[in-house]
């Protein structure tokens, strides 16, 4: 009889902790994402970010990829993605490389080019631009 | 007579250089979408990035293609870790890209709208190994306004990548699909 319950006991653990392993990998792990805004961040000029890129990409990385920045800079363009994403470009018009923000919002902004914004995201690292994601205006 | 011939020389070049330079046109997106499938189980291991950098020149049929790995969003979370932490190992090799040309960029005409198939040809490098690449796609001309569309599939291994689950719930071969606004 205690062989038994014992058995039952095992089973229940395996069962509870599969069930558990399964809610986390195909439930939990699909509805709850990363919570972008809530996280710690770094604030920094758009044009400081980018000259960081710029003169050494790999410090830069060390310092702000996968990290989530809040950024304060000028609005060169105002554009969307192919996907109705807003998208901006921040820094400075004359600049080899700036800011490319892609902000979570499809419907239009009140800011207009020239005008000074600051934006929260995450940055990717940089291509031609440094790359920001999932960003929304302070 | 020789220095005259020479400075004629030199002007003539100089003009026909200029004029090339302004015929050429340069096809620009920092906005391209990537898709990636690798699906090989029951549970779909697919994402997208919305942030493809990419330039083509309409005249030599140059082409790039820049991505970061970062940027790929999954549906599930978890899988977007992983993806980033175990398998791309994306902190240490945060871009892949591809740099090559459009092989018969001469058939486009690019004052008439339509749609044409290309043959595209470079390198493609993913977790810092570089690998030749060879695929079709579909250039469309709408309005003055330029897309491309395509897609191939890479050998996951032959890129440096190893992980746990590769050719059982990962398939061996990622497809990636292409579809760039420019």
């Amino acid at each position: 009889m205690k062989k038994m319950s014992k058995l039952i006991y095992v089973l229940a653990v395996v069962a509870l902790s599969a069930l558990g392993g399964y809610y986390y990998v195909f439930v939990y792990s699909k509805n709850h994402h990363r919570d972008i805004q809530s996280e710690k961040w770094v604030a920094i000029q758009a044009d400081s970010l980018s000259a960081q890129y710029q003169t050494d990409e790999s410090k830069a990385n060390g310092l702000y990829l996968n990290k989530v920045l809040k950024i304060t800079g000028t609005i060169i363009t105002i554009s969307k993605d192919q996907v109705g994403k807003i998208t901006l470009m921040i820094g400075k018009a004359d600049a080899f490389s700036n800011v490319s923000v892609t902000l979570t919002q499809t419907y239009p902004i009140t800011q207009k080019p020239g005008d000074i914004i600051t934006i929260k995201g995450l940055c990717t690292g940089a291509l031609s631009d440094v790359v920001i994601t999932d960003a929304v205006i302070e | 007579m020789k220095k005259i011939i020479i400075s004629t020389a030199f002007i003539m070049i100089s003009i026909l250089t200029v004029n090339v330079l302004d015929a050429q046109k340069v096809y620009a997106t920092k906005t391209g979408q990537i898709f990636f499938n690798a699906t090989g189980g029951l549970e779909k291991i697919a994402a997208v990035n919305n942030q493809v950098d990419s330039k083509f020149v309409d005249a030599t049929g140059q082409i790039i293609f820049g991505v970061l790995i970062k940027g790929f969003k999954f549906q599930n979370q978890l899988m977007e870790d992983h993806f980033n932490e175990n398998y791309m190992e994306s902190t240490q090799f945060p871009k892949a890209d591809f740099k090559g040309y459009i092989l018969n960029i001469k058939e486009v005409n690019f004052t008439k709208d339509g749609e044409y198939p290309i043959q595209v040809e470079g390198a493609l490098s993913i977790h810092g190994v570089s690998q030749k690449v060879s695929t079709k796609g579909t250039l469309s001309l709408k309005q003055g306004k330029a897309s491309i569309e395509g897609d191939f599939s890479v050998k996951i291994k032959d890129y440096g990548i190893k992980g746990l689950y590769l050719g059982e719930k990962i398939a061996n071969d990622a497809v990636i699909k292409l579809n760039c606004q420019y």
